[in-house]
């Protein structure tokens, strides 16, 4: 009954010696949702940006509609009906919602002169027809993560796209906003536009998936009906193993020392209020909670990163002023930040550079210089124990995968050796494969005398890892749990605690 | 920003899989590109003319280059920072008026007033740094402004009037002097450069500065105090500035307050044609020394070809253009 809109059909393609796509063959029906997984480096993102033109297949050919075609740009693309949502959305910050649906060079008008009325009552019109509520006229710098993405799919349909590619569209979206994204897939496919649906996410690729298909090191693996599909099937798919989230047994080393000690945590400008929280020795300290409940914020003002109205922070039992994440550092307290490229990762250096930087001053000897052996020595003994893949010490750090990186970066603070260490999604954006190594790494700090705070927003990952569960929400603390009380209901329903008094 | 241009790092380097022979690991220094361009530029000149491949004048262009290179290694770590510096010009005249006055108007020790002119440099350094860090103004803002009130000062300070006759002292033969007929500015220059080198890319101030170029946030997360960093790479570039000033002092026992004009862009040219990256967290003093090298071959063979003044100035711009073209290309290659 549905045709084929698009066709791969035998897509290779190499990088140097190393294989991104081998042979890759599925085809896209019309107006369905095709859900597309894979580990990181499965070729996923070399299949989207061949879609855009970025890169051109050494083989195979795209047929759309069943007619061949080769794509030199993402402007073509567009113009032949396939459309992108990413996570770096082409869109002007400067310019108005309405602006940016029509931007191009065909502008709606007469005489060079934009007519306004038009586009705003067409834009009015896209997005009735995703039944979404975004006024035309609004600033983009004022629209949320996931407003900008309903801008994006307004301007594909506005452009008949035929087609149109989502790769991780979710991430950066608050649950409502992704429950708001799903709507309008569901409207795209009513509309006989199809869908490519690219998450690390499981539970959503199969909640709007018509059809999964998996890729494994740049090979199709197959792919699951969405009565087939079971997140269990589709990780072991992925992975080519059984895989199941890692739970631990409780802990029996955590002392009564408290390390960490925060009382009555006041910023008003983050919105937090009145937090206290103690974090004990040997300890993982896990926070849920939904995205914009201040977890980061709270991570950020113990290390100094924002000045705190009120309240103290003990280390030990001892009062500390710390007004900066140096003062942090030398108190004991490192921080792993959620957003690894713009706060963790030193782009333009080495993956040992980057594993010994927060740590350079003891790599030095007394007149300055650093020690590169002892640089070396330390980098190649994480290297081992983090198991973190690279050809070489001296390798540009980018040119790892994202889940070596995190792990380079966690080596970063191992190599510091804080006595608390707050790592903010550890996980996030990382392959499933990965994930799991870095939870049980967590696991094993603990008994190297570290005390963690991890936030997170995988409920089963905070539930697996931690001893001890702090739900955060709207800038409060809104529930603890030992780690047996502790069920994903009990969690999400403090997650969602409405503030009361 | 660079995040999605891969590019090697500049620690080491070395990048992807460690080459076989020294051959090849040489060819994949980064510095390389712009060895390669100044190799073509020197074997055009020696074809062009039989005055250009001497001993005589190859010395005579290490010290032409000298003041450019001296500030370029400056230079080299502020861009590198992330930062930049249009004073250097003006600084390059204000602080040796500034000691030719001591010595000719209050009487006294030019070794004094060296020391009094490093201390002004400091002071230079530290306005640039406190007025971009601290106060959050864009650094080629802060600097521009500086670069016409130092030079401003450097007027008014000499009435408009070069400075010369001083009494005769030791300093000028130890700064502009000759060493066995190898004059002294070369000699410091090398100096200059070797201490670069190992400030830079060897000692932990050297990585901070990358580190603070390359990634502030993440590098203040690592505990690193970027503000001071920059604070001491702006104080740095200002004592190079100062110190080419100086040995311009040495060698000529004049000094002009019309000086250096247009040496702030000749110096960021050296800077980036040595491979600097113009947004900071990559660079190396190598790379200043050959940028540095290519403008100062390029000036000298084109005089000795007797190229007019005129042709000289729109060569040397295209050169400027060619040599980062070559850089660029190169290292993008070789990845």
């Amino acid at each position: 009954m549905s045709e084929n809109i698009i066709e791969f059909k035998d897509i290779t393609k190499n990088f140097g010696g190393t294989t991104a796509l081998d042979h890759v063959s599925f085809t896209v029906k019309k107006g369905q949702v095709t859900g597309l997984v894979g580990e990181n480096g499965a070729g996923k993102s070399t299949l989207v940006k061949i879609c855009g033109g970025v890169f051109h297949p050494d083989e195979g050919e795209i047929i759309l509609e069943g007619k061949k075609i080769s794509i030199k740009s993402p402007r073509q693309a567009e113009s032949m009906g396939i459309s992108f949502v990413h996570q770096e959305l082409p869109i002007c910050k400067n310019l108005n919602v309405v602006q940016n649906i029509f931007l191009g060079p065909e502008l709606p008008g007469k005489w060079g002169f934009p007519d306004k009325k038009y586009m705003y009552q067409e834009a009015k019109k896209l997005f009735d027809r995703l039944d979404v509520d975004i006024d035309p006229h609004k600033d983009v710098s004022r629209c949320s993560m996931g407003e900008q993405q309903l801008i994006m799919i307004a301007r594909a349909i506005s452009r008949d796209a035929k087609f149109i590619l989502m790769d991780e569209p979710t991430t950066a979206l608050s649950p409502k906003e992704v429950k708001v994204l799903y709507n309008v897939i569901d409207r795209l496919k009513e509309e006989g536009i199809s869908v490519v649906f690219i998450s690390h996410r499981l539970n959503e690729v199969q909640r709007v998936s018509d059809r999964i298909c998996v890729l494994k090191d740049g090979e199709y693996v197959g792919s699951l009906s969405k009565e087939e599909a079971s997140e269990d099937k589709i990780a072991s798919m992925m992975v080519g193993r059984d895989v199941k989230i890692i739970s631990k047994e409780e802990n029996e080393d955590i002392s009564d020392k408290n390390v960490l000690e925060v009382k009555n945590l006041t910023q008003q400008g983050l919105g937090l209020h009145d937090i206290n929280l103690e974090l004990k020795e040997g300890e993982i300290l896990g926070i849920a909670g939904l995205r914009g409940a201040g977890r980061t914020e709270l991570a950020r003002s113990i290390i100094g990163n924002y000045k705190i109205d009120a309240g103290e922070i003990l280390v030990e039992g001892k009062k500390v002023e710390i007004n900066s994440p140096r003062d942090a550092i030398k108190n004991g307290i490192g921080y792993l930040p959620e957003d690894r490229g713009a706060l963790g990762l030193f782009h333009k250096l080495s993956v040992r550079d980057n594993i010994c930087m927060a740590e350079i001053d003891n790599f030095a000897d007394k007149a300055g210089l650093v020690n590169r052996k002892k640089m070396n020595q330390v980098s190649e003994k994480y290297k081992k124990d983090l198991e973190i893949k690279m050809h070489s010490l001296n390798q540009n750090i980018i040119s790892l995968s994202g889940g070596n990186q995190q792990k380079v970066l966690i080596a970063r603070w191992l190599a510091v050796k804080p006595k608390i260490l707050i790592m903010d999604e550890p996980t996030r954006g990382i392959d499933v494969g990965t994930k799991t190594e870095i939870r049980k790494l967590i696991m094993e700090l603990v008994k190297q005398n570290f005390s963690i705070i991890m936030i997170s927003s995988e409920m089963l990952e905070v539930m697996a890892i931690s001893d001890r569960i702090l739900v955060m929400s709207q800038g409060r603390i809104s529930g603890e749990f030992s780690q047996k009380e502790a069920t994903e209901e009990k969690i999400m329903k403090a997650a969602v605690a409405e503030r009361t008094g | 920003m660079a995040d999605n241009n891969p590019q090697k790092g500049n620690l080491d380097n070395e990048s992807q899989i460690s080459p076989g022979t020294k051959f090849k690991e040489l060819l994949r220094k980064k510095e390389f590109g712009v060895f390669l361009a100044l190799l073509l530029i020197g074997l055009f000149f020696t074809i062009m003319t039989d005055r250009f491949l001497t001993v005589g004048n190859l010395m005579n262009v290490l010290r032409q280059t000298a003041v450019l290179g001296i500030i370029t290694v400056g230079m080299t770590m502020l861009i590198t920072s992330q930062e930049f510096d249009l004073s250097v010009g003006s600084i390059y005249a204000l602080t040796p008026i500034i000691a030719g006055l001591l010595v000719r108007d209050f009487g006294l020790n030019i070794w004094v007033a060296v020391i009094i002119t490093a201390g002004v440099a400091v002071i230079a350094g530290l306005i640039n740094g406190f007025i971009t860090v601290k106060i959050g103004i864009p650094s080629f803002i802060t600097t521009l402004g500086t670069m016409m009130f130092f030079r401003g000062l450097t007027l008014i300070l000499s009435d408009g009037w070069p400075i010369a006759g001083l009494p005769d002292s030791a300093f000028y033969s130890i700064v502009g002097g000759q060493f066995f007929s190898i004059p002294m500015q070369s000699i410091w220059f090398i100096i200059i450069v070797l201490i670069g080198y190992v400030v830079f890319e060897r000692s932990k101030f050297g990585y901070k500065i990358f580190a603070t170029g390359g990634n502030k946030e993440a590098a203040q997360l690592s505990g690193i105090n970027t503000d001071k960093i920059k604070m001491i790479c702006f104080i740095l570039t200002a004592l190079t500035a100062t110190f080419a000033g100086l040995t311009d002092l040495g060698y000529l026992g004049s000094v002009s307050p019309t000086q250096g004009s247009g040496l702030e862009l000749e110096v960021i040219a050296a800077s980036v044609i040595g491979g600097t990256a113009l947004f900071g967290g990559s660079g190396s003093i190598v790379g200043a020394f050959l940028g540095a090298s290519i403008m100062g071959v390029v000036r000298n063979g084109l005089t000795l070809i007797g190229t007019s003044a005129y042709f000289k100035q729109a060569l040397i711009g295209l050169v400027i253009v060619l040599a980062v073209i070559v850089n660029v290309k190169y290292t993008s290659n070789s990845e």
